[in-house]
């Protein structure tokens, strides 16, 4: 039976995991890691490298170096979270040809959803290289906050992997499912979610036959970990600016270590009562002389400097559990996601909040890639019974009269759901009318996310408000959208499913995927060819080292030259194959050097 | 069965095998119908195979009904149960509830029931069709069924139940339960289903909806009654069923002393036993009472008799015997119904009051004080209905379903004509989208009543606009504007409506 695997593909990590019989399993990456950061880079070389080598380099190639692309996947070029990621991003952000984001990497242009695919590549290939075989199924998780045009681009990155996503899941949800899996619950619970991008809360409830149903989910996808390193980047940055009178924002690379030293600094606070932040030559001045920073941050300051994003997260909880309608004694289990979750300030926070202390049985880091291994297991497996009831977590409806948003499917409503509404026309003989289907908690459609948009033609020419129009919504399991419009007098139809935009068109994506599978052939090629070069670089280096050895013992005679001639012709044509990138020359040349020093060594033997 | 009459009571009476007939507590004119009874021979023949009249014919089955000596073929029943060919378009809801009533019929097992298509079944998706047949035969009553009716459980179930049976019914109606399986059409009907009991879930798992719905439901199922009881009482059915209970009473008490004039019963009222349809056969019997009253009256006292002379006198004498005691009934039926109302009313069940009035009425011959008590109780009814309707309303409203709410609200407007209920009506009309005339006369109505309310006003210009009425609705923002109303926001709002902004 085909192995479906469950991916997090988190802001600053990913996780990948797969369900071994009934246990679900985090499959490490080849450095041992279970966890692999989401950054992509790309060297002078044109040579692409994601997770942890990426990391390393990211300080001195950080123009090239990409990180947190989940902010910007799924986002029009016009809205405030990219204008915010141009001025605080190391690397450049280009507008797309429709109205998208892409990214300039070393001259060349990736999209967004491009780059999360290198990612998800590469889960699928720590994946492949543990279980042997080739993996094509993936369920991945997204924030349960994330509109459906967001969605649909982490969709199209499995795609551009090479991966069929059987289903989008939710952050939280995926959480509690692992949670609750296997333990034949009865109960209430509370997913608090802080990942480095997003705070998601969710309320499920979970029951009979394994159905985890969603109650309520709210959250806020501008609020995550790296909005806590801002704050300990800005006290570093002033403090700077105090001291010295230089703007350290103005150095892209200083911004990087900056980034990076904060975000240390708050995980060692998750430990110690202080820290100190060191960064010798952060800057130089231009009269050829270097400055360091270097300060030291402790547990109160630092909880004083993020202090109202805590209590944000506390407001969205708070609302969570109004739209659940529900208690704060009636959540029995509450359970933490993300690595921010360790920070203590968020765990007294919690514990005050919802009156209990929250659960310490799951690993915030992996907890959702192994709810989204269960998933894809409950989906593909008769023997699996568990049933995900997840809710729309945004509000969908179409814009009518005045720019006015309205409402058919209310947020929090559980899917698959159908809902109809009728709509009279606006303008005196009105023929046609224009459907704008939008997604978002609004009541000015502008400030919610357009989804698609049709045409309803041939009505009757008629005052207005005369001739009626049905719109019907439809979810389905799949989570896609369907919209249909009917003119009530003549029963014409109209209906489209909404493809939420990922800002990238079908044949961009076939464009992409054709490139990543090339990537991946290069990539393969280049391992193999790497593995041979190293050999043939030993290999020569023995064989020289043995030279004059071989020349003073068998220089004399003709066949002895013959040889050492035609030794160094193979040394020669290795070096060639090597420069020309040629393996299947190389591989040649490899087994001839290999024969070559097998004979001198036994050469050199015969002669002591 | 399509050549029923479905207003006649048509009985097949037939013996139950194994019953012991010696062992039977029956007297010999029993035992007589008893033996006439062979499966075949209908109710209504066996008057004419016994030489009993139908009452007692009809006494006596249900005697020996009791007994277990013998069952219905075709139990009574106002319709066959097939469903017509083309059921009459009574209501928005009509092919539905054509449907429920076929699914009363005892489930065959073999055999699907008429709620769709057979065929359906047959659609090659990879679901068993002891599945198939589930999700059809919940999708196609998904617009009938209560949200109580659709898990299956009383209207009592506590919260734990219901969890109980959503989260079983989760189980076999959410697709994922097939995923990766070929559905084909029964994908969206799980969908369908699966949101139903979601909603049904989602109400009756919360205190404050689930009292909502329940106040709903309770209302709707009184109006209901109270909607067929009237209905009932009109047509004269429940008159008929009296008048029919009475005369049967009235006969048993002669049979015991008249057992000397066995041919009685056949002849005394040869008119409304034959009388083919219940109107008929009232109008007989009430036709009988009034006679037997003035003929009473004007019998002058008899001479000597001849024995022929005599056996008729002895016969008038049972007949008015007879007819006395089914006066003495009727008078007390209707006394007896008029203190069930005198109850009812002291418990402000008004609904049952005008019921047992009107039918108090019937049986008197319309007699003006009963009749003027029923009409003090309908128009008491009248306004306690209207309570529940606009509750009805309420609740129809706040779920979003403006049709029935309009509906709601039109009904417990008849019973308080007020401005404020004309207006609801109105704007749920306008909400409804396909009920703008409603609206646009309701409107009218509610700046009828209330001509100084500027809102009433603007629901009625509303109505226009949306009707298309341009110039009505200009003329209605003049008279707005004539009566000079304060603050901005109305002047904004009339401006708007000049542009036909709204």
């Amino acid at each position: 039976m085909e192995r479906v695997i469950g991916i997090d593909l988190g802001t600053t990590n990913s996780c990948v995991a797969i369900l071994e019989g009934d246990t679900p399993t985090v499959i490490s990456n080849r450095g041992g890691y279970k966890t692999t950061p989401s950054i992509v880079a790309v060297t002078e070389a044109g040579k692409r490298l994601v997770g942890h080598i990426a990391k390393r380099q990211s300080i001195t190639n950080a123009e090239n170096t990409v990180y947190a692309a989940k902010r910007l996947i799924g986002r029009k070029w016009k809205s405030p979270q990219v204008e915010n990621a141009i001025m605080t991003c190391s690397y450049t952000i280009v507008e797309g040809p429709h109205d998208d984001v892409r990214l300039k990497l070393r001259n060349k242009v990736f999209s967004v959803p491009e780059v999360s695919s290198m990612v998800l590549q590469e889960m699928k290939l720590i994946a492949e290289d543990y279980l042997g075989e080739p993996v094509k199924k993936a369920v991945v998780t997204v924030p349960a906050y994330f509109n459906d045009n967001q969605r649909q681009a982490t969709k199209d990155a499995g795609a551009i992997a090479g991966l069929d996503v059987i289903r989008i899941i939710n952050e939280p949800t995926a959480a509690a499912l692992a949670f609750g899996y296997g333990k034949d619950l009865d109960t209430t619970i509370a997913v608090y979610d802080l990942g480095g991008g997003t705070f998601d809360i969710s309320i499920l409830e979970i029951g009979a036959h394994g159905v985890f149903k969603v109650i309520s989910t709210t959250g806020d996808t501008f609020l995550g970990g790296e909005d806590f390193d801002a704050r300990i980047m800005d006290w570093l940055v002033e403090g700077f600016k105090e001291e010295t009178g230089i703007d350290l924002r103005q150095d892209r690379m200083a911004l990087q270590r900056l980034r990076d030293a904060a975000e240390k600094a708050k995980c060692e606070l998750s430990q110690m009562q202080e820290t100190e932040l060191n960064l010798p030559f952060i800057i130089s001045t231009g009269r050829n002389e270097a400055l360091h920073l270097q300060r030291t941050l402790d547990r109160a300051t630092y909880e004083r400097l993020v202090e109202d994003l805590v209590e944000r997260t506390v407001d969205i909880c708070r609302q969570a559990l109004a739209d659940a309608k529900l208690g704060v004694g009636e959540v029995e289990d509450v359970i933490l996601v993300g690595g921010m979750t360790r920070t203590p300030i968020i765990q007294e926070a919690v514990t005050t909040f919802f009156q209990r202390t929250p659960n310490r049985g799951v690993h915030p880091d992996e907890v959702v890639a192994l709810g989204a291994a269960i998933q894809g297991a409950a989906l593909v497996e008769d023997r699996q019974e568990m049933i995900l009831l997840d809710v729309t977590p945004h509000a969908l409806g179409i814009m009518t009269f005045g720019s006015n948003f309205e409402e058919l499917i209310p947020h929090n409503t559980t899917v698959p759901t159908q809902r109809a509404k009728i709509f009279t026309t606006s303008r005196d003989h009105q023929t046609a009318v224009k459907i704008i289907v939008m997604q978002g908690d609004s009541s000015k459609a502008k400030e919610n996310e357009l989804l698609g948009e049709f045409i309803l033609t041939g009505l009757r020419r008629a005052p207005k408000g005369e001739v009626e129009i049905e719109v019907t919504f439809e979810i389905n399991t799949d989570g896609i959208v369907s919209v249909s419009a009917k003119d009530l007098e003549n029963g014409k139809e109209q209906s489209i499913q909404v493809t939420a935009s990922s800002g990238l068109t079908p044949d961009e994506i076939k464009h992409m995927l054709n490139n990543a599978d090339q990537y991946m052939v290069e990539r393969r090629t280049d391992e193999k060819f790497e593995g041979l070069r190293q050999e043939a670089d030993s290999l020569m280096e023995q064989v020289e080292q043995m030279f004059p050895e071989i020349e003073r013992v068998v220089g004399s005679a003709d066949f002895g030259r013959d040889a050492i001639s035609k030794a160094r012709a193979v040394v020669a044509k290795t070096r060639t194959a090597i420069t020309q990138k040629d393996s299947v020359a190389l591989k040649e040349q490899v087994e001839q050097l290999a024969r070559t020093q097998r004979m001198f060594k036994g050469v050199v033997a015969r002669s002591e | 069965m399509s050549s029923f009459d479905p207003t006649q009571v048509i009985r097949v009476p037939s013996l139950v095998e194994g019953a012991d007939i010696r062992a039977l507590p029956i007297g010999p004119e029993e035992a007589f119908v008893l033996s006439r009874v062979d499966g075949s021979t209908r109710e209504s023949d066996l008057c004419a195979a016994t030489g009993l009249d139908e009452a007692r014919i009809e006494e006596i089955l249900g005697r020996l009904n009791k007994l277990g000596a013998i069952q219905f073929l075709n139990e009574p029943t106002r319709e066959p149960l097939q469903p017509r060919p083309h059921p009459a378009p009574t209501g928005l809801h009509r092919p539905n509830r054509t449907i429920v009533e076929a699914v009363k019929a005892p489930p065959s097992p073999a055999q699907p029931s008429a709620l769709y298509d057979p065929s359906e079944l047959d659609e090659p998706v990879d679901l068993v069709v002891e599945r198939r047949r589930r999700i059809l035969d919940v999708f196609y009553k998904l617009d009938t069924l209560t949200h109580y009716q659709i898990f299956e459980l009383a209207r009592d179930a506590d919260r734990k139940a219901i969890k109980a049976a959503y989260f079983d019914a989760v189980n076999v109606f959410h697709p994922d339960r097939y995923f990766g399986k070929n559905l084909g059409s029964f994908k969206s009907k799980l969908e369908r289903v699966f949101a139903r009991i979601t909603e049904a879930h989602d109400v009756l798992t919360r205190a404050a909806s689930r009292a909502e719905y329940d106040e709903y439901l309770a209302a709707q199922t009184m109006t209901r009654e109270l909607e067929r009881a009237i209905e009932e009482s009109e047509r004269g059915d429940q008159l008929e069923a009296t008048l029919r209970e009475l005369q049967v009473r009235a006969l048993r008490d002669d049979g015991a002393s008249a057992t000397d004039s066995p041919d009685l019963g056949v002849r005394s009222t040869p008119e409304y036993d034959m009388a083919p349809d219940p109107d008929a056969r009232r109008r007989a019997i009430s036709r009988k009472l009034r006679a037997v009253s003035r003929g009473a009256a004007a019998r002058p006292r008899a001479e000597p008799l001849s024995a022929e002379e005599q056996k008729r006198q002895a016969l008038l004498s049972l007949r008015a015997r007879h007819e006395g005691r089914v006066n003495q009934a009727r008078q007390q039926q209707i006394d007896q119904y008029v203190k069930m109302a005198d109850e009812a009313l002291a418990a402000r069940k008004f609904v049952s009051a005008t019921t047992t009035l009107r039918l108090a009425v019937q049986l008197s011959g319309n007699d003006p004080a009963l009749r003027a008590r029923l009409e003090e109780a309908e128009q008491q009814a009248h306004a306690e209905l209207s309570d529940t309707y606009l509750a009805q309303g309420a609740y129809e409203e706040r779920t979003g379903r403006f049709l029935d709410a309009t509906r709601s609200y039109e009904k417990a407007a008849r019973g308080k004509p007020e401005a404020k209920l004309f207006d609801k009506v109105a704007q749920c009309a306008l909400r409804a989208g396909n009920e703008l005339h409603t609206a646009v006369e309701f409107g009218r109505k509610a700046v009828r009543a209330e001509p100084g309310s500027v809102r009433y006003r603007q629901t009625l210009i509303q109505a226009y606009l949306g009707a298309g009425l341009k110039s009505s609705a200009l003329a209605e923002i003049e008279r707005i504007e004539a009566m000079n109303p304060e603050g901005p926001e109305i002047k904004d709002w009339l401006k708007r409506a000049k542009h036909g902004e709204l």
